[in-house]
């Protein structure tokens, strides 16, 4: 075996936005860090799932959580997970439209 | 002379029997789904011949449990025109739930289900019988890809998680799996292709082995109900 056909395994890393959790009239939106270990055959070794933050959302407002217990503003979560862009401008729109009736 | 024509015939039948124990099956699988499009084929050959080939024309899954719903559907409906048809043929509606659905063993020689006790008794038999089953069967070729995604990337890497421990089961066989989680919402794609090859002298030899255990005898007995 030559050197040129050695390969590491590769660490694949992903900012995801989980699926909502609806608790009463409160959403939250979970953000996760999800890190694949693949073997040098394409194989998965291991996930590692790593709750990073969440955004929720209630009727009076919205605000986002770090778990690392720094303080986080929506702007940050947003820029975390992209996602969460359109999650808010809905959710904005809605809140709209709830006003105007 | 009478007697060197019979001991030929016992000997070309003991080859015939031989030929016929050890001359491997090959059973070929190659099922597919891609996109909403689900295809495939499925070969049973001997020495050549072709026993059994289905094949499943691309279509979409929808189409196809659609197929079988009809199917479904169109059985019932037979059932209760047949039902609808007098009490001239009741007779043999009776006599056909009987068959189908058997509740006097004396009557229908079907099976009946044994106790739990024997089933106890003779599971380590069983377990035994099924080991020497599988081992008659060669997986020559498998390779298994699927792509799935459950919409929620953290259950999707659970259940991926799952299904790689129970791939690293089949690390005994020569086989190639992979599982590909899809994070970005839901999503069902593989395909399964498979080449084995099974004798039935093995298969046979694990069945004369399992006659002669007494547990697997009384099971059996209960099974006929004979016990």
């Amino acid at each position: 075996m030559t050197m040129e056909n050695i390969r590491l395994p590769e660490m694949d890393m992903r900012v995801l936005v989980s699926k909502e959790i609806i608790a009463g009239d409160r959403t939250i939106w979970p953000v996760m860090r999800i890190s694949i270990l693949n073997t040098c055959e394409d194989r998965i070794l291991a996930i590692q799932i790593t709750p990073l933050a969440m955004l929720i959302i209630e009727p009076a407002g919205q605000y986002a959580v770090s778990f690392a217990g720094e303080p986080m503003t929506i702007e940050a979560i947003i820029e975390l997970a992209a996602p969460l862009r359109d999650v808010l401008e809905k959710t904005r729109g809605s809140a709209k439209i709830i006003k105007v009736d | 002379m009478q007697f060197s024509y019979l001991a030929i015939f016992i000997l070309l039948l003991i080859l015939l029997f031989a030929f016929i124990l050890l001359a491997p099956f090959h059973l070929s699988l190659d099922i597919g789904k891609k996109g909403p499009l689900v295809e495939g084929s499925i070969k049973l050959a001997w020495l050549g011949w072709t026993l059994m080939k289905a094949e499943i024309s691309p279509q979409s899954a929808g189409d196809l449990l659609a197929s079988i719903w009809k199917e479904k559907a169109r059985e019932e409906k037979e059932e209760k025109e047949q039902e609808g048809r007098g009490d001239g043929r009741e007779a043999k509606l009776e006599e056909r739930s009987e068959i189908d659905n058997p509740t006097d063993n004396e009557k229908t020689g079907l099976v009946r289900p044994p106790s739990i006790q024997s089933l106890i008794n003779a599971a380590p038999a069983l377990a035994k019988i099924l080991r020497d089953m599988l081992k008659s069967i060669l997986f020559k070729t498998v390779s298994c890809r699927l792509c799935f995604g459950l919409g929620d990337p953290a259950q999707t890497a659970i259940i991926s998680g799952y299904l790689w421990s129970l791939a690293s089961a089949f690390g005994l066989f020569p086989g190639k799996i992979f599982i590909d989680p899809w994070f970005e919402g839901e999503r069902l794609e593989g395909e399964l292709i498979a080449e084995m090859e099974a004798r039935l002298l093995w298969a046979v030899i694990a069945l004369i082995q399992a006659l002669r255990v007494r547990e697997i005898r009384q099971l059996l007995r209960e099974m006929l109900g004979w016990a």
